[in-house]
Order: C-alpha cells, then structure tokens, then sequence
C-alpha cells in the first residue's frame, strides 16, 4: 500500500515538469504581456519593472530560473498583484473554492447515488423516467443559464437567499453550491442508474435472493459496493474539477475563489499567477486520481492484487 | 412417507418477449421424497434450470410460472412473495452453476454467509461466524476460519463451490437444488462435490434435486432422473430402469451420445496413415507433397534427404512426426508485488516432450492450470517458448523470421473452445472461412475462394447455402463447425483443437467428436487434441499425454493407459470420471481425495504431483522424477512400478 502512494508520487514528478513546460512557453507564447496596459508605462520604467521580473533575460534562462524557484516551492510574486506572493493568492482563493465545492461534491453524491438509485429500482417506470429527465436537463443547461435563473426566482422575486458575495452565512453559500452540484447530480444519477441495473442482473444477486435475502438487504450489502466503482472512477476528476473552483459560478455570484484568479490573471498576462494555479490544478488533479485508486483498492478486493 | 417433499404438478414456464410468449417448460408433474435425489437431465434450453427458478421464484422480471409446486403440500407459486423470501435459503436451498460469478466478488466468503445464516436465525454476530466456520468445514474446505476472512477470488473453483454449498446448508434445508453445480469444476474437484453431496443425504436426510447434463453423474448419485428436452419431459423414472432400457429416442440418443472411457478408442494410425489409404485423394497440392514429404513417399529415411537436416529428430526413424517438440518450457515473469521485490516466475509448461504423427492425434489432458492449452500454444510459438526446440513438417521454427513463421504457421491450424467467441460476429460464414485463404492464397478468385469455402463447408457437414449468413444465426455445434472449416480450409497437415467440444451439449458433442474422427481420417492429419474430459480423448487420441502443474506425468499409447494408468495422477483422474452405466461402481467415491491444487508460484519440491498422491513418500520430496519406460510408456514416478501392481 504505502509502495504503492509513494511510487504514484514518483509518477506525478514527471507529469508535473511537462505540465510546467508547456504552460510555461504556451502563456509566454500569447500576445501582450503583464506590463501592457491601456495607458503605456513610460519606457524607462517599463524597462526596470521586467528587469525587476527577470523579464529581459532569454525565455530558457527564464525558464531554468522558474523551474529552480518552484523546487525550493517559491511560486514567485504576482505580476498584477503586485504586494502579493502567488503562494498567497492561493491561499487566499482556495478555501473558498473548496468550501463550495466540496460542499457541492457532497450534495451531488447524496442526491445523485439516491436519484440513481431510485431509477434503478423503478426501471422503465414513472419515477425512473421522471429522475432521468431532470438529470438530462442537469446536463443539458449550461451553468451559466442556470445561475440567473435561481438568482432570479431565490433572491429577487422570493428574497429568500443572498444574490452573491461571500457574506458571513451559509446563506450565501446555498445557490453558488446548487449551481455548482445540479449537473453532476445528473451524471452521477445517471451512472448510478446504469450500474445498479447491470449489478442487480448478475448471478450473485440471484444467489443472494436465493438465500432468502430482503431487498434492502441486497441492496445495500451486495449491490452497493459494485455499483459504485463506475461512479468512482467519473468521481476523481470531477471533484478536482469542483473544488478548484468554478470560474462562472464565481463570477456570477461574486465569490473571491481561486477561478476567479486564474481567468484575471490569464486576460492581465500575469505569467507566475496562471503558472502558480496550473500547477496548483495539476498537482490536484493527481491527487484526486490517487484517492479514487486507492478507494478502488477499497471498494473492489481483486483490483489489489495488480 | 405419506406427503412427499416436493410434488411438481403440471409446472409450466413462460416468458414475455417481444416475438410474443415463448414457453420454456411445459408442463412438468414429478415428485420428490424425503431425503431422495432427483437428476433432472437435458440439454441447454431444455428448460430445467428454469424449473428450478420456478420453485424458488427467482424467474426472470418477464417470466411467470403456472400449476402447482407444492413443497410439504404448500404450493410455492401461489404462495405470497414475502412467505417464498422466508423458505429460501432456509428450507429450500440453492448452489448455481458458476461458483464464480454466483459468489460476490466484493464481499469476504464470511460476511456472505453470515448475512444468509443471520435472515433466517436470530444468533449473534459471533455465534454466526462460528457456525460458519463449522459449516466450511463441514464440506472439507481446509482451514475454515482464515477462509471466512477471504473473498472468492482467492479460492480455486472448487473451493468456492464449497463455500457455496456451505452456504446453502447453513439453515439445514430439507431441499437442495443444485443446478449444474460440477460442471465448471475439474473430474477430480468434482468427484469430491458428488462425494459431499452423497454424504449429504446419507448424514442429513436432505433431498437434492440435481440438474445436470452429465448422465455419468446421474448414474451415480441419484435414485431416479427426469429426462427434459425442449421444455418437457420426454422420459421419468428410477435411474437404474431409465438407464438400463431407455423408452424414447431422445433419452437413448442421449445415452449414446455419453463418451465413454471404456470404448474402443480411434481406429489404429496405421490404416488412417498409410499412402496406399482408401481417402488420401482429399488432400491435394502443395501441402499434401509437404505431408508425403520426404521420407514418406520414397521410403526413405529424413536424416539422409537434403535441407532437413536441422529439422527431423534422429530417433523418430522413417516415420517422421508432422510435429515434434523437445524440451519446451514455458515460464512466465509476473509483475512484482511492489517495487524492490523480485519478479515472481510462473513455470507454466516444463521440459514437455511430443510428437503427433500423420493420421494421429495426441490427447493432452490435465487439469485447469496444468499448462496444456500454454503448451499447444508454445509449439505453435504463439507463446514464445523459453527453452526447446518444435519441428513442424521437418522444419525448425525456432529463428525463423516473422514472414516465414508465418509460412510455416499455415501447415497448423487451430480450433478454440467457444465456437461463438471465435467467430467474428459481424462476418458472414463464407468471409470467416475464406479468411485463412486471403492471407495464405492471396492470388484466389472470387469464384475460386468461394468454391473452396463450399467445400470446406461440406466436408464439415454444413449446407454452403448458409455461406451468407452470421454466426449468431448458428447454434454452437454449428458454429463449432464453422470453426473446424475454416482452420480446415488451407488443407493443413497439423490440427490442434484446444477443448473444442467442452461447451458443447452432448448429443452435439458427440457429433462434432465424430466430424473430428472423420476428417481426420480422410485427410491423414496429425491432431492435437486438448481437453480436460478424458473420456472425449478416449474417442479420439491414439496416444495421450497427461499433465499436472506443467510437467508430463504420463505419456504414451492411449488404449495402454487407460486400460492400465502407471501414474497415481493418472490413475486419480480416470477414477474421478462418473461412469455412466447404471450400478457400476461408483469410482468417484473411492477416488483419491481432492486436495488443493498447489500454487504453481511455488510447486512442491520434487515430484509436484507429492501434496495429493496417495503413494508419496520421502524420496519424492526430494528427488524430481526422471521419466522412466514402463510398460510401453514413459512414467514420471518413482513408485510406478509399485503403482502397477497395485492397480
């Protein structure tokens, strides 16, 4: 087990330098750059800021110094934000996007598995066909129109919940992390549906109702622990995608999370900034794909034994 | 015995489809009494699994079940869903067919069974456990309270079949029904389910109602039998009647169709193999020259002739084998448990010799896991051998280049297990058999390519009017056929058949074994023939080779070995097989005792056979066993001659 984190660790090093590199030549590659403004810098200072910044050397200096700084885990200061570090704005963007998405990871876990579920049971029948449709339309609406629209009946004409902003109250959280949870109650719905269906058809849950087992029974000690490893695998980078934040769901409702930062800092060029966030996404995402194979390991015995 | 236990009562199966309702089963009346077996014999779609299901209310969401099962005089099908639920598992037990897929993959064999034993008795979580345990060993699995903590993928096949029929008498049923529960099993782990069956009944008085294909089985275990074909029965009665004087065609049909070990085996090579042969005509061009080859036509002896030097073995003499394999070994590297342990090695096939004559078929039988189908597979190089050296038509294949492996691959053609999964479900039959002649014949015609398929389709008894159909459109013996035509269709010199009628039904089986006979015959090939059914080999082989944990135990003339096996394994294996005939001795209950096939990671010292034989003694721990010349063939034991006289 521990052999087997500490050599997908050693795995991820690699995946990271590449993901590094490309990004890094691909933000140099846009047009502008961090110093372009509206109004022009006179020359001069134009000149000292990317001395400042190191921005005159050649890119494979750059480069070379980039890489040495992010091994002593210096993600260097932002270009826009000039009195802040990187390693800050993280910091300071994070925990708000983790806050809505996991909360929103959580709500589309608990209502996509008992959705799922439900069709499942009712096959072919009313609620299944209701259950699919509302996940249909979970997946088919795009974000955008759905976060208007709830803002638009639970904060205007209701007046029940806070429009946006990040207030001091879970009631600012409530329609950010609806927003954020509908469509991936829908896949997961739909997931979950499938599966069950294929695991409540296979020979052991015949042997099980052989043995005189209630449904309930079945259900959740033979039926369950299956029917979620497909559900697990869509789980891994759809909650690295979740907790790192939704660029329109935060610009809609206002919240300082770290989307917000990162689609700023690409318009505004502010290389380390992106640099900093690619790289923090990256690492996330390994991470997140570590966990779900290790719940593998959990949930299905025989995928141990690699 | 005034009430029988189980009285079926005009039960019938149906099921909605969307071609309309198709009936299953009709009509199936029969009873069953305390503490008897009943054999509920037939063929795939007879119908009685789906009598079985019937009983319990386990059919299909579209199936529905009518008349009367009436178990103790309360009739299962009108009785209410919530009272069956209660009878299941508790005074009717069920062990499917497949122990695994029928056990779950996700849950410990413990928590299985205790959730089983826990619906219908109220005992503490301890008490369960412990009872569960007493019952594994009950049925003999070996170390019962580790086992509780493991899930089914770590137990063989027959382990986990003895978990699941742990499992189904953990309530003490007065009925059990046991539904094909040997046929995934090997003949020696399956002589041992028969034995615990038996013992059953004789210890706890439990009836079981047996549904099987195997007439061997039924002759043995149960008291009387019910012939079903097509969903209804065709024929019912004691099983020492029904077996000795058949009423019905189908149920002597049946009976005949059975192999048996103690038949005559194949026609001698000699007259099968012999240039001057009555049917030699049917093999033609330039394969047939290959085959008359040097050494055949003229007389003369291969060592002499020119470019074979390298190929034929000098101590076959004039006769030389289509095929011939020294010293092949087959050793697997697996992947390393974690990073800094040592690769684990896997010796599937060890130092295997053989060699298959024109117009002769060698057997290689052996239990799963003894390397058979790897062997078959390394002479081929389909499996890149380790070690040893394979001859095909006086040619080396070793250091041969890719293009002409591939050149001398077409002398050896093969023939798989599942007809359906070797068969390419989106070509037609005439694409599937002309396929072989594309990448060999390129330069053939339409019109030519065509004209060989019909053929080769006649020759295996297929109407060529069906050249423009799909393998689904065929039943498995049908398509087994197409098989058989389309690695027949280059007119190879070497056939190798890996367990080519295993999935078939008997009265197919027997018809596809014939096929395999004749054009064997007419053609003079020399066959492989890989199966774990030794009676099947008994129909075909002239010569057998039997094989445990990769390395030959026995090998040698056919008739001589069956009639007389040398090798305790041998001798353990020919016991396992249920004979048919009725009152015959029942040899499966006096077969060596079914212990664990040991890993093949870590094989016992010296001779590997030593954990399960009955002869072992220090020596054989010690000492690997060089084969030795007994009686005609070649024996890797150090007690065979003792093993001789005490059969």
């Amino acid at each position: 087990m521990l052999g087997f984190i500490v050599r997908r660790v050693l795995d991820a090093i690699p995946t990271l330098l590449v993901l590094v590199t490309v990004a890094f030549f691909m933000i140099r590659l846009a047009p502008g750059g961090p110093f372009d403004a509206e109004k022009r810098l006179p020359p001069q200072v134009e000149q000292n800021l990317r001395a400042a910044y190191h921005l005159d050397e050649p890119l494979p200096l750059q480069f070379v110094r980039y890489v040495g700084n992010l091994a002593r885990g210096d993600f260097g200061p932002s270009f826009q934000y000039r009195d802040r570090t990187v390693t800050e704005l993280i910091a300071i963007g994070f925990p708000v996007s983790f806050r809505i998405g996991g909360l929103a990871l959580l709500v589309a876990l608990l209502a996509g598995l008992s959705l799922g579920t439900v069709a499942a049971l009712r096959q072919n029948g009313a609620a299944d066909h209701a259950a699919m449709a509302v996940a249909m339309a979970g997946i088919s609406v795009p974000t955008f129109v759905v976060a208007p629209l709830l803002v638009l009946l639970f904060a205007v004409t209701l007046g029940w919940l806070p429009a946006g902003g990040l207030g001091s109250g879970p009631a600012n959280l409530v329609l950010p992390v609806l927003t954020l949870a509908l469509p991936q109650v829908a896949y997961i719905a739909r997931l979950t549906r499938g599966s069950l269906i294929e695991v409540l058809r296979s020979p052991f849950i015949r042997t099980a109702r052989a043995q005189g087992l209630p449904l309930h029974t079945i259900l959740r000690y033979h039926a369950l622990k299956p029917a979620l490893v497909p559900v697990l695998s869509y789980l891994g980078p759809a909650a690295a995608g979740l907790i790192t934040g939704s660029v329109v769901v935060e610009q809609i409702f206002g919240l300082p999370g770290l989307g917000r930062y990162f689609v700023t800092g690409a318009l505004n060029r502010d290389y380390t900034l992106v640099m900093g966030i690619v790289i923090f996404y990256g690492a996330l995402i390994i991470l997140c794909n570590l966990v779900v194979d290790l719940l593998y390991g959990w949930l299905d015995p025989r995928a141990v034994q690699r | 015995m005034s009430q029988p236990l189980l009285e079926l009562d005009d039960l019938a199966v149906r099921f909605a489809t969307r071609e309309g309702p198709v009936t299953a089963l009709h009509g199936l009346s029969c009873t069953l009494g305390e503490g008897e077996i009943l054999g509920l014999v037939g063929e795939s779609g007879s119908g009685k699994t789906q009598a079985a299901l019937a009983i319990l209310g386990l059919l299909a969401a579209n199936g529905r079940a009518s008349g009367q099962a009436r178990f103790r005089g309360r009739d299962l099908i009108a009785l209410p869903p919530a009272e069956l639920q209660r009878l299941r598992g508790d005074r009717i037990a069920m062990v499917f067919q497949d122990p695994m897929t029928a056990l779950n993959p996700y849950l410990r064999i413990g928590a299985q069974m205790q959730l089983a034993l826990r619906r219908h008795r109220r005992v503490s979580a301890r008490a369960a456990r412990d009872a569960c345990a007493e019952m594994l060993a009950a049925v003999q699995v070996t170390d019962p309270g580790r086992r509780l903590d493991m899930y089914p993928h770590e137990l063989s096949g027959g382990m986990r079949q003895r978990v699941m029929i742990a499992t189904a008498l953990l309530c003490k049923p007065d009925l059990l029904i046991a539904d094909e529960p040997t046929t995934a099993l090997d003949v020696t782990v399956q002589a041992g389910i028969l034995r615990l069956l038996a013992q059953l009944r004789r210890e706890h008085g439990t009836a079981i109602l047996f549904i099987t294909h195997d007439l061997g089985i039924v002759a043995g275990l149960c008291d009387s039998m019910l012939v079903l074909r097509q969903g209804r029965c065709v024929e019912q009665g004691p099983v020492a009647e029904v077996l000795a004087g058949p009423r019905t065609d189908y149920a002597r049909e049946l009976l005949a169709a059975v192999p048996r070990l103690d038949q005559p085996g194949p026609p001698p090579v000699s007259m099968a193999g012999s240039a001057a042969g009555p049917v030699t005509g049917s093999v033609t061009g330039p394969v047939a020259a290959a085959i008359a080859g040097p050494g055949r036509g003229t007389g003369i002896d291969t060592g002499t002739g020119t470019g074979t030097g390298t190929g034929t073995d000098p101590a076959t003499g004039a006769d030389a084998p289509v095929l011939s394999a020294r010293g092949v070994s087959v050793t697997f590297t697996l992947p390393r448990p974690h990073p800094f342990a040592p690769a684990p090695r896997l010796q599937a096939v060890v130092d295997a010799n053989l060699d298959v004559r024109r117009g002769e078929t060698l057997g290689i039988v052996g239990e799963s896991g003894s390397g058979k189908s790897t062997l078959a597979r390394a002479v081929l190089r389909l499996i890149p051998p380790t070690a040893g050296r394979v001859v095909l038509l006086g040619r080396s294949l070793q250091g041969l280049g890719a293009a002409d492996l591939r050149a001398q691959r077409r002398h050896a053609q093969l023939v798989f297990q599942d007809p359906f999964a070797a068969l390419d479900p989106r070509l037609t039959i005439r694409d599937i058999v002309a396929e072989p002649l594309s990448v060999f014949e390129p330069s053939l015609g339409r019109d030519a390519v065509t004209e060989r398929v019909r053929q080769a389709l006649e020759d295996v008894g297929l109407d060529p009017a069906a050249m423009g159909r799909y393998p689904h459109q065929f039943s498995g013996g049908q398509c087994q056929r197409v098989g058989i035509a389309r690695a027949l269709v280059l007119e190879p010199a070497l056939l190798v058949c890996d367990e080519p009628v295993s999935a078939l039904d008997v009265t197919v089986q027997a018809q596809v074994v014939r096929l395999l006979a004749r054009v064997q015959r007419e053609r003079g090939l020399a066959m492989l023939f890989i199966a774990h059914d030794l009676a099947v080999v008994r129909a075909l082989c002239h010569r057998v080779l039997v094989m445990y944990l990769g390395r030959t135990m026995e090998s040698g003339d056919a008739g001589a070995i069956y009639r007389e096996p040398r090798h305790p394994y041998t001798r353990a294996l020919l016991q396992a097989v249920p004979a048919v005939d009725a009152g015959a001795a029942r040899s499966w209950e006096s077969a060596t005792a079914a212990l664990e096939l040991p890993s093949p990671l870590a094989p016992p010292s010296g001779c590997v056979y030593r954990t399960r034989c009955p002869l072992a003694t220090r020596r054989c721990a010690d000492e690997v066993p060089a084969p030795r010349e007994i009686a005609g063939r070649l024996v890797a034991c150090h007690h065979a001659d003792d093993a001789g006289l005490a059969a």
